[in-house]
């Protein structure tokens, strides 16, 4: 088809005017400086390295360790007693703890009645 | 023959501090970065730190590259193409300056300009999104699969890009080439 000649002889003579021109080259420094960069990452004291050191983790796994450290958090919360009086264990401060002689149930209306 | 090693096996080395495999990554690859991003900002000072800093992020920043899923000059590409346009986005404080329907400005090329310098400012005046689908398929030879890999965008639409791109260079380009020429002045002014 003559459009489609047309099309590529356009594209051809574009290509043609796009090379003219020197390409850009790298300065000769940019060799230098990224050798130096590249011996100063990998020269860094261990401390560095792990600190600049990331992983990488799918959100799910992240998702389900971030719980599982939440629920052991509380259920260690929930299985250490607060300790009564002055220090002793619970079961030390339950140990004087005396049984009411007579227990009298009194019902309040909410009027005070 | 010996058969040149991976840029996945080197990369491999470089990684462990091996500086010869890094100088050979780098010295098989640098060039094509350079000149793309390089053509993409229309700064060489720009080109030279996202050079350096592409290259840099391979050995110290996380593992990235995944050689089955592209070559390294590709992977290379993409990540200087989003440090150039980080930059543009910063310089010209316009969070949309990416978008498709961004026009780029066609200019009146001055004439006092030969055809090459013609051409670069040609190439400046195009919107971003059309600039890199220039520059990708025109110089760097890739082809509408491997610039749709680099830009993330489809193939589609890199065809559409370039396009309009082809189309906006050839109304400059034939402009500038079309207007008559000022005569010089007497006794004109020299290099």
């Amino acid at each position: 088809m003559s459009d489609d000649r047309e099309d590529r002889e356009k594209d051809e003579q574009l290509a043609r005017w796009l090379r003219e021109g020197p390409d850009p080259q790298a300065p000769p420094r940019l060799d230098a400086r990224v050798s130096a960069s590249y011996r100063a990452a990998l020269a860094r004291p261990l401390p560095a390295r792990l600190w600049h050191a990331r992983l990488s983790v799918p959100l799910p796994v992240a998702a389900l360790v971030m719980l599982a450290l939440v629920a052991a958090g509380a259920l260690g919360r929930e299985v250490r007693w607060p300790k009564l009086g002055g220090g002793g264990s619970a079961a030390s401060g339950l140990a004087g703890l005396k049984p009411l002689a007579e227990v009298q149930i009194r019902v309040a209306s909410k009027e005070g009645r | 023959m010996d058969e040149l090693p991976r840029d996945d096996e080197l990369l491999r080395r470089a990684r462990k501090g091996d500086a010869a495999a890094f100088a050979r990554v780098y010295e098989r690859h640098r060039d094509v970065v350079f000149r793309f991003a390089a053509r993409l900002s229309g700064s060489p000072d720009t080109a030279e730190d996202v050079t350096h800093d592409c290259f840099l992020a391979l050995v110290s920043g996380p593992d990235r590259f995944d050689a089955g899923r592209s070559a390294l000059r590709t992977y290379l590409c993409a990540a200087a193409r989003n440090q150039v346009f980080k930059r543009l986005r910063a310089a010209a404080r316009a969070p949309g300056l990416l978008e498709d329907d961004v026009a780029g400005a066609e200019v009146d090329l001055p004439l006092q300009i030969n055809r090459a310098a013609a051409v670069q400012a040609a190439l400046a005046a195009l919107a971003p999104l059309q600039r890199e689908a220039v520059v990708l398929v025109e110089y760097e030879g890739c082809t509408l699969a491997e610039t749709a890999e680099i830009t993330g965008a489809e193939v589609g639409t890199v065809k559409a890009r370039l396009h309009r791109a082809r189309a906006a260079l050839r109304r400059m380009l034939a402009a500038h080439d079309e207007r008559p020429r000022p005569r010089a002045a007497a006794g004109g002014c020299h290099e």
